[in-house]
């Protein structure tokens, strides 16, 4: 009874992985802060910070994002101090955009969402971000297979979103919309790629940490489990039946 | 004890000493003869298998989750403009605050599978079944002021599901009639969810723990009056039956502790957010309703009850009747057998109802759309037929042969 | 170290299973050895609630506070905060300064220059909690700075204990000039 009864309940577990809705998947991505040694890419998150700031902060706020945090991944005092006074701020500010909520929905229907926890608010996380980011077209037979009649007024084509029409036109457009000062070429797919993991540190940057100590900690367990076992037994040993 | 010869501090005038004070205290209050009693040599039987550990880890698991509610408590802020913030505070700012929020989140979900395998277990082994019938009166009680505590504790991150699953749950109470629509004002503390909703549900969220630790006591003293069930079934009359709780059942609920442990850990480090929703990460806003407004996983099959029944008001009373059913059940299943091991047909039955709450509970997350309602029509309908069958049962299931001995 | 089975429950054990001084020694062992394992696992699981009380983030709470020095007439004090704590800034003239280095030969109780308190003469900013139990002490008393309400303590022109019950002088928090008109205090 036991073991069938083990085997029922965790076959709770993979029902909720399945997807209600015919949502289109997304490609894994390979991210560099995912699994037990994930961690934060300095540089990369510079590079997404730089796109974030030059093209999303237009129209986005991070409003749990301060430049402080950016101490976490290594950055000095100093470097975050000179960061945030290229953007007239105190590092303890966050980082809010200068549209206003009127002009957005004047522009785009639409409040554009804050973007500190984008990743974790949004199926698919991380993965739905790039795609979405890398998702756009333009493309007239692509376009008039999902819409006949054109795209609702306002909105984008893009193959991520779900219903396929967003308000947002495309914000990585072109390649090299920034500069990056190491020298890496801004392609538009490597621009995504460094905002999305700029933007899940936003959102998660206990991530790393989290991801490391659960080793030691699931380590523990493992050795004081087995411990536990054998004194059981031990202590089991001279009872009737057993 | 004369005045004049200065006390003794060597090692045995000393372990007389606190015997005496011991005793002294002992005579004022029983404590250490309470615990002696009820978890030293309180006799179990010796036949219980890993079914029986869930209830510890239940008790546990409370015990964790009124921990890290406390701590959690220490930072949280309870007012609409505040709520979402604070908890991104706790996630960012507090030291270790992630680590005690994620355990608080994750160890709710847990605390449900691990009362739901032990109400299983009550099931099979017929453990409610008379002289039982309060002890799993009180096991259902506690049961109902969990899922009340879980759902308004899933409210307080004020994230989307928790506004719009507060709205669709109190709601419900309208079919009341005649009061319902004033009630419901009434419980919301205004026209809508809102700042007076947030506040009450904390103080509440707060509170029922400890009504829930005074039910455990409750639970406990009633258990200990007929001491526990066995896998067999069958009473123990033999004192050679019996072994003492300790050291023989303290270890082996240590050593559940910690296979429990394990997978819980696994989640708080590696996937906390599986078992929740994305849409609690967008702060709550009431002008927008999320396409799919779903209850946690724990709440899932009786959400589905709800649904399967179109007029509203059935809904709500099948949903609740649902739980309510379980009160009667050991005046509804009167077979002289106990464990499930023993009745063929029963246990037939009961491995279809579990697989029924799964299906339940995969109806509940999807939309009540297409198959998603014939598929919740009937498993409601098994749900409640199970229950039905169970006065037949008593009187023409012909059961197995029970040993008579252990 | 063999725990002898209590009468009730040896009944329940198989007569046939050796229990041997062998047995009762792994038992003890392996009890010994799972109860430390575990209490050690317990106290690293307690460290982080605890510390989850202690100030968060505490450079965040490392705070500063610009002050425009303009808005201070000279010889006068005012009172800006800092921190949640009140930070006196003393826009000291001539004749007040000259008390103030006179007293650093009297200020006996816990004896400290002027100067090593001050970095420009006419500036004298401290931190505006009695070092005694915590009040915010009001201008007055004997020595030309301030007196505490709550128990009598009295400091002098350069914020230097001269009257118990307080022992210690007024702090001096971390400040820095950014210009002429502006301090920067944290």
């Amino acid at each position: 009874m036991p073991a069938l009864l083990f085997l029922l309940l965790a076959a709770f577990f993979p029902l909720f992985a399945a997807n209600a809705q015919q949502e289109p998947t997304f490609p894994a991505q390979k991210w560099t802060f995912q699994g037990v040694p994930g961690s934060w890419d300095k540089a990369q998150i510079l590079r997404g910070y730089t796109v974030a700031t030059q093209v999303c902060l237009a129209c986005h706020s991070f409003k749990y994002f301060t430049h402080r945090d950016l101490m976490q991944v290594g950055f000095t005092e100093s470097e975050v101090k000179t960061l945030a006074k290229a953007l007239n701020m105190n590092i303890d500010q966050p980082l809010l955009t200068a549209q206003d909520d009127e002009t957005a929905k004047a522009t785009f229907g639409k409040v554009p969402p804050d973007l500190s926890m984008i990743t974790k608010a949004r199926e698919g996380g991380p993965d739905y971000v790039y795609a979405l980011l890398t998702g756009f077209s333009e493309d007239p037979a692509e376009i008039s297979k999902t819409f006949p009649q054109g795209m609702p007024p306002n909105t984008h084509f893009n193959r991520a979103f779900p219903g396929h029409a967003i308000a947002m036109p495309s914000p990585l457009s072109a390649p090299d919309l920034v500069t990056y000062s190491d020298g890496t070429s801004a392609t538009i797919p490597q621009m995504a790629k460094d905002v999305t993991t700029f933007l899940d540190f936003v959102a998660e940057p206990e991530r790393t940490e989290r991801q490391r100590l659960g080793v030691y900690v699931l380590l523990y367990l493992v050795i004081f489990t087995l411990l536990a076992y054998v004194t059981k037994r031990a202590i089991w040993k001279d009872v009737k039946g057993h | 004890m004369t005045h004049d010869t200065p006390h003794d501090f060597g090692p045995k005038q000393v372990e007389n000493d606190i015997r005496n004070t011991a005793q002294w205290f002992e005579d004022r209050l029983p404590i250490m003869g309470l615990v002696k009693n009820n978890l030293v040599t309180y006799p179990t039987p010796r036949n219980l298998n890993y079914m029986w550990n869930f209830g510890s880890l239940a008790g546990i698991a409370l015990v964790l989750q009124i921990l890290t509610g406390i701590f959690l408590a220490m930072y949280y802020k309870a007012d609409v403009n505040m709520a979402f913030d604070s908890v991104q505070h706790i996630m960012r700012d507090v030291n270790w605050g992630w680590l005690i929020r994620n355990l608080h989140m994750v160890g709710a979900s847990f605390f449900f599978i691990v009362v739901y395998i032990h109400m299983a277990r009550g099931l099979y082994y017929g453990s409610y079944k008379s002289p039982r019938e309060v002890l799993w009166g009180l096991g259902v009680i506690i049961f109902l002021v969990m899922m009340a505590t879980a759902f308004m504790g899933y409210v307080l991150p004020w994230g989307q599901m928790s506004y719009w699953g507060a709205t669709v749950i109190t709601n419900l109470l309208s079919v009341i009639p005649f009061v319902g629509n004033t009630i419901v004002v009434w419980v919301w503390g205004g026209y809508a969810v809102g700042d007076p909703t947030l506040t009450r549900f904390y103080a509440f969220h707060f509170v029922l723990p400890f009504v829930i630790v005074g039910l455990v006591m409750l639970h406990l003293w009633a258990l200990h009056q007929h001491k526990s069930n066995n896998p067999v079934g069958i009473d123990l009359k033999k004192a050679a039956d019996y072994i003492p709780f300790h050291p023989y059942y303290t270890v082996k609920d240590i050593f559940g502790l910690g296979v429990y442990l394990i997978p819980f850990t696994f989640m708080v480090f590696y996937a906390p957010e599986y078992l929740g929703h994305v849409d609690n990460y967008v702060p709550a806003n009431p002008m927008v309703t999320p396409a799919h407004i779903v209850p946690e996983w724990y709440f899932l099959p009786f959400y589905a009850i709800l649904r399967a029944i179109p007029i509203k008001a059935l809904g709500v009373l099948a949903m609740f009747s649902s739980i309510c059913v379980l009160f009667v059940l050991p005046w509804l299943d009167t077979h002289p057998v106990r464990s499930g091991r023993f009745r063929p047909v029963y246990k037939q039955l009961f491995w279809l109802f579990l697989i029924n709450f799964v299906a339940l509970a995969w109806c509940g997350k999807n939309p009540p759309e297409g198959i998603y309602v014939i598929v919740a029509r009937i498993c409601t309908a098994y749900y409640f037929l199970f229950f039905a069958l169970m006065p037949l049962l008593s009187r023409y299931e012909k059961a197995k042969p029970l040993p008579t001995t252990i | 170290m063999a725990k002898k089975p209590s009468a009730s429950h040896a009944a329940a054990l198989d007569d046939n299973a050796p229990i041997g001084d062998v047995d009762a020694d792994r038992r003890a062992f392996l009890v010994n050895t799972t109860t430390a394992f575990g209490l050690a696992g317990a106290a690293c699981v307690a460290a982080p609630f605890i510390k989850s009380m202690a100030p968060n983030r505490a450079v965040r709470a490392q705070a500063t506070v610009d002050i425009n020095l303009a808005q201070i007439p000279l010889g006068e004090v005012k009172t800006f905060l800092w921190q949640g704590k009140p930070v006196f800034i003393w826009h000291r003239n001539a004749e007040q300064i000259a008390r103030a280095k006179a007293g650093d030969a009297t200020a006996t109780m816990d004896p400290e220059k002027d100067a090593a308190r001050v970095k420009k003469d006419e500036w004298l900013i401290l931190l505006g909690i009695c070092t005694h139990l915590g009040c915010v002490p009001i201008r007055g008393g004997d020595f030309g700075g301030w007196r505490c309400p709550c128990h009598g303590s009295e400091y002098d022109d350069s914020g230097r204990v001269r009257h118990g019950p307080a022992g210690a002088n007024l702090a001096v928090p971390p400040y820095r000039f950014l210009d002429d008109t502006t301090v920067r205090i944290g």
